[in-house]
């Protein structure tokens, strides 16, 4: 019984608070005291152990404030905001902390592995411990090869992974992660959202913000859309993206005649509604990935970053048996840990889709023999239009939040 | 400390690639190394080796002042400025120990290069002195006043309030006497009003000498101990009242020393005998500083701690004045050359620390180029107040003079403020072989950077552990 408690994966709502605010207010007042903005206007907002929260809103609408409040960079004009409990300024909380700015904000003359070990001495780390995870570090980000060049020379995808190294040289439980997808190349937005996902299997607490929705959207549990420094939005993602008023079935590619029987026993359910049968696309990020992967099989060189290397050992987490599985995966295969993740995920997804279609073609034949033949109807004529149409339909609802916020209002 | 030092190291690395920082490195160089072979001295070994001294150091040292103060300014604003702070800041380390950093690192890497250029400087005048070719007399001159270190004793000074006083109710006496108009002296106020100006009249006569006239003055607590093979020197400044009191012109007279002797008297106990010695009628160069060795053995010159010189005036063309505060001045030796230069260097590394602390206090709260100003104007502030102080005559008439009063009040209020940097440039009494003490140096450090620097520092340090370092951008 006590094993089976011990093992017990608690619900979101049962697991401790991370990220407190209630009535959260922030103005900025110019020299003589005078309010000139109210930046962050009395939110309440919830973040706990385990999730990956996106922050989403365009320019101007609070985000950043709302991360520096967290930071303790800000204070808040009201309301009351804590992390782990405490207040942000709290010095100790900041070991729990790893935080990646918009800019990462690095000493140019300091080399990448000085950069990592004097943020890591930030932390009070010995020096063995400091090399260690400096090493792991710089592995991880594909910055292995660069570690005595000054950062100042580094491109902005570059630098945008030492920034992440650094936010993660404390193995914190807690990451800020402002834009971290910004300037980077379609492979290292696959990894660090590869990266962020395997922080989530390891129960860290996650925050981003990102003017990116399909990087928040692959990513995160839950997001809080900000408008006018208030919040317009704030729910989990399957709650706020599925159309419930849609279906869609996924199935192997099916002969002309089988997708003819299928649209005439879908016709008896819903003879005036729309239908649409479209061969389904991969995004282009995974096609870059793949033409990429494919280069690198084939040894072409690039001057900048590299794929990640091996997860930093360093990075313990609450489930250490899927870190563990994960790491032997990466000395098995020697892949990344984002493409092994990507990989496993993918491999897991095809084959419960490739069941289910078993399944469902099975069903649908066997319908098919039972019922009367149908006579042929004509070919669909906005297939393209409506392929499209239910390709972005996420985004869309998304884009639709932010330009009329107030439609979302509860 | 891992943190603090990581930040020291950081401030270090980043000083050395300052560009400004660099200039400055390199003005301090080429002074170190250039000045010495451009300064052409008054002619005189003495004078020579003196101008060395003191404008080479103390080029040195305002040369690092200069640096100190715009390192710690933008090593601490551009930080917050250009948002690398926030990196630091949102890591566990206290905002107070980002800042003590900072200064740490700024005060190390100038201390480091204050040591650099007091040793080259140390190396080059031991290899000048080395390598000229001084005659006998210049060497030991050189060595009697200005490779030495000694203390300097001023004359007793006279007591003007209370003789001013005596020669007010002289006065009132005197007038009551001959029965004149005592309406000068009936209320308090005009009473006050003379007696400050008998007291101004008093000190501005102090030290007049007329025509075969002699005038003596008091020495006390002088040392005991001196061997009869210690020398005292004597160091005066004498004016002639008919030129302009800058001229430098000849006039004639005498020094007089009281010599001390031990005599059996008619009861066979020792008593004390003092006579005076004068020396041959000579010719002296007024409005210049000049210097004598007392000719007298200590143990006859110096009873009980005390001892007595007088002038006599032979120019029969003129008053003679020994202004207040220009001796005559008695000097012993105290230490050797060496031990004063460590002095003089620990005095200028106390300076820079206590600007360091300055700028870095200013610059926690304020922007780069705010910062640098504020700095500036308050070591400006320092020396006006210093100026304003010490040029107003001690014989200022607080009554009368309104604008004299307020500048000197306001000096003074300044002063119990601010440090005046020229507090820390002491390479003038090196290279006048004049002792830089301990007790010297020791209120210089309580003075300036404890009471006065420090406060300045924990209040910038407060308002930089309280301020919204994010409200401050400025894309760098």
């Amino acid at each position: 019984m006590a094993e089976a408690v011990k093992h017990a994966e608690p619900s979101a709502s049962e697991r401790p608070v991370v990220v407190s605010a209630v009535g959260l207010t922030k103005v900025f007042r110019d020299f003589w005291n005078r309010p000139k903005a109210k930046a962050v206007n009395d939110i309440d907002f919830e973040v706990r152990e385990g999730e990956v929260v996106g922050l989403l809103g365009p320019n101007g609408s609070g985000k950043s404030t709302t991360v520096k409040m967290l930071l303790g960079l800000l204070y808040p004009t009201g309301g009351r905001l804590t992390v782990f409990g405490k207040s942000p300024r709290d010095v100790e909380n900041k070991k729990l902390i790893g935080y990646l700015p918009e800019e990462t904000y690095l000493y140019k003359y300091l080399t990448a592995f000085e950069t990592l070990d004097f943020f890591a001495s930030l932390f009070g780390l010995s020096k063995e411990e400091r090399t260690r995870r400096c090493d792991q570090l710089l592995d991880m980000v594909g910055l292995a090869h660069a570690r005595n060049r000054p950062v100042g020379e580094f491109s902005k995808g570059m630098a945008r992974r030492i920034g992440l190294a650094q936010a993660m040289i404390n193995d914190p439980a807690f990451l800020i992660l402002d834009e971290p997808t910004s300037g980077l190349d379609p492979l290292g937005c696959r990894e660090v959202k590869d990266l962020i996902k395997l922080l989530k299997k390891r129960g860290k607490t996650v925050i981003v913000t990102s003017h990116l929705l399909s990087d928040v959207e692959e990513v995160c549990d839950r997001i809080i859309v900000l408008y006018g420094g208030r919040i317009r939005a704030n729910g989990g993602m399957e709650e706020l993206l599925t159309i419930r008023t849609n279906d869609t079935i996924t199935v192997p590619r099916l002969p002309e005649d089988a997708i003819e029987r299928i649209r005439r026993i879908v016709r008896e359910s819903i003879p005036d509604g729309e239908m649409s049968v479209a061969h389904p696309h991969m995004s282009l990020e995974d096609f870059f990935v793949e033409i990429v992967n494919e280069a690198k099989k084939e040894s072409l060189e690039t001057s900048g970053s590299r794929s990640g290397g091996a997860i930093a050992e360093y990075l313990t987490g609450d489930r250490e048996h899927d870190a563990k599985a994960v790491l032997d995966m990466l000395t098995r295969d020697e892949e990344t840990p984002a493409q092994v993740l990507a990989r496993k995920m993918e491999s897991d997804a095809a084959k419960a889709a490739e069941e289910a279609a078993k399944k469902k073609q099975d069903e649908l034949f066997a319908s098919l023999q039972a019922s009367a033949p149908v006579p042929e109807e004509e070919k669909s004529r906005l297939e393209q239009q409506e392929l499209e149409a239910k390709m972005s339909e996420a985004n869309r609802k998304l884009q639709d939040l932010l330009k009329n916020p107030s439609d979302r209002k509860d | 400390m891992t943190a603090f030092f990581a930040i020291v190291k950081l401030t270090i690395r980043s000083a050395v690639r300052s560009h400004v920082f660099r200039l400055l490195l390199f003005l301090l160089l080429l002074g170190i190394f250039l000045l010495p072979f451009t300064l052409l001295g008054d002619g005189t070994p003495k004078g020579d080796v003196q101008i060395f001294l003191q404008y080479c150091l103390g080029f040195a040292e305002f040369t690092l002042c200069l640096s100190s103060v715009w390192l710690a300014c933008s090593e601490i604003s551009s930080d917050v400025e250009t948002a690398q702070i926030h990196m630091i800041v949102v890591k566990p380390v206290r905002r107070a120990v980002v800042l003590l950093g900072k200064y740490a690192g700024v005060v190390l890497i100038h201390l480091a290069l204050l040591l650099i250029a007091a040793v080259t400087v140390y190396c080059f005048l031991s290899f000048r002195l080395a390598s000229s070719d001084f005659s006998e007399e210049d060497r030991m001159l050189l060595e009697e006043q200005v490779l030495t270190a000694r203390v300097v004793y001023p004359p007793e000074r006279p007591d003007f309030n209370a003789l001013a006083q005596q020669e007010l109710d002289r006065r009132i006496a005197l007038a009551r006497e001959h029965g004149q108009d005592m309406l000068q002296y009936e209320d308090n106020q005009s009473r006050q009003q003379k007696f400050l100006e008998i007291r101004k009249e008093l000190i501005a006569t102090a030290g007049l000498i007329s025509e075969d006239e002699t005038l003596f003055w008091e020495f006390k607590g002088l040392p005991k101990n001196l061997t009869d093979d210690d020398v005292i020197f004597m160091r005066y400044t004498i004016y002639a009242n008919r030129y302009y009191v800058q001229d430098q012109n000849t006039i004639r007279g005498h020094w007089i020393f009281a010599v001390n002797y031990v005599r059996p008297d008619d009861n066979g106990a020792e008593t004390v005998v003092t006579d005076l010695m004068a020396l041959p009628e000579d010719d002296f160069i007024t409005a210049t500083r000049s210097e004598i060795p007392v000719p007298i053995r200590p143990s006859y010159f110096i009873y009980d701690g005390e001892a007595r010189v007088g002038f006599l005036n032979k120019d029969v063309r003129s008053d003679l004045n020994f202004e207040e505060g220009k001796g005559p001045f008695l000097m012993v030796r105290e230490a050797g050359f060496f031990s004063n230069y460590c002095r003089t260097v620990l005095v200028m590394a106390i300076g820079i620390l206590s600007i360091t602390l300055l700028a870095s206090a200013v610059a926690a709260c304020m922007s780069l180029p705010i910062a640098i100003f504020f700095s500036a104007a308050y070591l400006i502030v320092g020396t006006l107040a210093h100026y304003l102080v010490t040029s107003i005559p001690d014989s200022l008439d607080f009554q009368s003079d309104f604008t004299g009063t307020f500048g000197y009040r306001f000096g003074d209020l300044l002063l119990n403020l601010v440090v005046p940097i020229q507090d820390f440039f002491v390479t003038g009494y090196l290279a006048n072989g004049e002792l830089v003490s301990f007790p010297f140096i020791g209120i210089l450090f309580a003075k300036d950077f404890l009471l006065r620097m420090l406060p300045v520092f924990l209040l910038g340090a407060w308002i930089y552990t309280r301020r919204e370092l994010a409200l401050v951008s400025k894309r760098g």
